[in-house]
């Protein structure tokens, strides 16, 4: 989620087109990550006609969202970028035998539907998705759902505390960079910049490993992530 | 009841695993239909109950076999073994970690029970089993401190001590035995040589407390030091009496420790020790007399004593 997604309210957003250029701005990365994947190939702004079409999408999705509907704001983008990037596709196979007024209304028509179409089935889709990517990254670091269950800390203080420990060893790239290398938790730095016992982390090593692969591929995990986010309580503390 | 969303990772017949919007990873029993990517609401008190994982049935395949096990075994072993194996009291030791002991009348551990999170951690890979109580209670400690479970300024170290079987009579081993106050002198000994300040709050409690407590869910310790702070008027529940933060703020209320001194008579011992400040002042005393005689003054400074007290045992 963009910071600024989450410091401005989505009125203004909606309404102020100031707030909605730097929200765009702020989240081009994502919307270079999901046209690359929908397209399969990387891409680079100015260069692939793919990333206006994603930006665009990206714009309308904007003017669809309804915060009341509950639904991740990027996890709804992601949908209508991939659609908008499937009919983009379309037009340009058919582009010789049609006008531009035929493209425009096969076009308007498809994403309306993809836009009421974003039914709880529909975000059921998405979710095993996300989850079977998830599963394969974890396989990767011989992990299953399983061991998670087994390994899961049940006291709220050090799932807190391991929690923290996984978002910052995903936000550093450095440390993350030696996890994708090695295929394996650089205990001593995460130690030092968490300020953790290494013993607390290596009992949380597994743990530690699958929220940080969450958060680390948060463009992929927009759902999943939703989980591993500490929700402020009433009290303004972490739960 | 509690109800958490969670989304659905993975299912094998009424087994699913699941990500609960907390963080936590679980696998519970579901009997509605599920798929995977599903956002459900399970009532998180009970999903990871062993209660749910088996049927009735299994159930009773486990008792009747935990039954047939237990007649085999009595049979077999006899009353030399029963000796050995009968426990004869329970002792608890609360820092951070909650951990129970159940010793035999020889004064060695026949079990240790895990009472929360961080005695898993403390437990993890060690047995205590067969060592005497002594030995468990100085590991106990050791590994508190490498844990960096004595991490507040003043530590409360709550020790519960109950006689299971007040007809056995007394230890046999006269050097293992063991009541409520030898169980705090010990404590403190390995305190004051880790140098840490506490307050070393023991309780020695009846059959019916003991049954009380484990019907409370709560160690010995916990469930005596919750009877004095509530005679005390403190108003603490049985959940936060479990949370060593909180024991921590109700052990400096005035009232609660003007009630321990009201019940030293009925089995309280309570003893605060000031180990880091003792060090200073050793030190102090040290260096002000060098001089004079290094070797006579190394007699009387607190570490010396320490280790002396250690080696008496």
């Amino acid at each position: 989620m963009s910071e600024l997604e989450n410091r401005l309210p989505w009125k203004t957003i909606k309404s102020e087109s100031r707030a909605r250029e730097d929200f765009i701005r702020e989240s081009q990365p994502f919307i270079r990550h999901v046209a690359a994947q929908a397209v399969q190939h990387s891409l680079e702004w100015g260069r692939d006609e793919e990333l206006s079409e994603a930006l665009l999408a990206f714009n309308e999705a904007i003017d669809y969202y309804d915060e009341e509907r509950k639904i991740p704001f990027l996890a709804y983008a992601r949908v209508i970028i991939k659609r908008r990037l499937i009919d983009y596709y379309r037009r340009e196979k058919n582009h010789r035998n049609r006008s531009i007024d035929e493209e425009d209304r096969v076009h308007g028509a498809e994403t309306l539907v993809s836009l009421n179409e974003f039914s709880e089935q529909e975000q059921n889709k998405e979710r095993a998705l996300e989850i079977g990517e998830y599963s394969a990254k974890l396989a990767e670091y011989q992990l299953s759902f399983n061991d998670l269950a087994e390994i899961s800390p049940k006291h709220k203080d050090s799932r807190i505390t391991l929690l923290r420990a996984g978002r910052i060893l995903a936000q550093d790239q450095e440390m993350w960079q030696q996890v994708l290398e090695k295929k394996k938790l650089p205990m001593q730095a995460l130690s030092m910049k968490t300020q953790i016992h290494p013993k607390v982390l290596e009992r949380g090593r597994k743990y530690i490993l699958a929220v940080a692969l969450i958060i680390a591929n948060e463009h992929d995990f927009i759902y999943l992530r939703e989980y591993v986010i500490p929700k402020k309580g009433k009290d303004g503390n972490e739960s | 009841m509690s109800h958490k969303k969670a989304v659905v990772l993975n299912k094998e017949g009424n087994m699913i695993t699941v990500l609960l919007d907390d963080g936590s990873f679980e696998r519970i029993s579901f009997q509605q239909p599920v798929e995977i990517g599903m956002e459900i609401n399970i009532d998180t008190s009970v999903s990871s109950s062993l209660v749910q994982k088996f049927s009735q049935s299994a159930w009773k395949r486990v008792v009747s076999i935990a039954a047939i096990f237990l007649l085999v075994f009595m049979g077999m072993t006899g009353w030399n073994m029963y000796q050995v194996s009968a426990a004869q009291a329970m002792i608890s030791i609360d820092a951070k970690a909650s951990i129970q002991l159940v010793i035999n009348r020889q004064g060695k551990v026949l079990s240790t029970q895990s009472l929360n999170d961080e005695a898993d951690s403390l437990l993890e890979g060690v047995s205590f089993k067969g060592l005497t109580w002594q030995e468990a209670v100085s590991r106990i400690l050791d590994r508190s401190i490498d844990y960096q479970y004595f991490k507040e300024e003043d530590s409360l170290v709550l020790l519960g001590y109950s006689q299971l079987q007040a007809k056995n009579g007394q230890s046999e081993n006269k050097e293992n035995a063991i009541n409520h106050e030898v169980l705090a002198r010990e404590v403190t000994d390995n305190v004051v040589i880790h140098g840490i300040n506490a307050h070393v709050l023991a309780y020695d409690l009846s059959d019916d407390d003991q049954a009380k407590a484990k019907k409370e869910g709560l160690s010995l310790g916990e469930y005596a030091f919750l009877n004095t702070a509530n005679k005390a008027g403190i108003e603490i529940n049985s959940n936060d009496i479990k949370e060593s933060a909180s024991r921590s703020k109700v052990i400096k209320e005035r009232v609660v420790r003007e009630q321990i001194n009201k019940d030293k008579e009925l089995g309280v011992y309570s003893s605060e020790i000031k180990a880091s400040k003792e060090r200073e002042q050793g030190k102090e005393q040290l260096d002000n007399q060098s001089t004079e005689n290094k070797n006579d003054l190394r007699g009387n400074t607190p570490p010396q004593n320490r280790s002396g007290l250690r080696n008496n045992r």
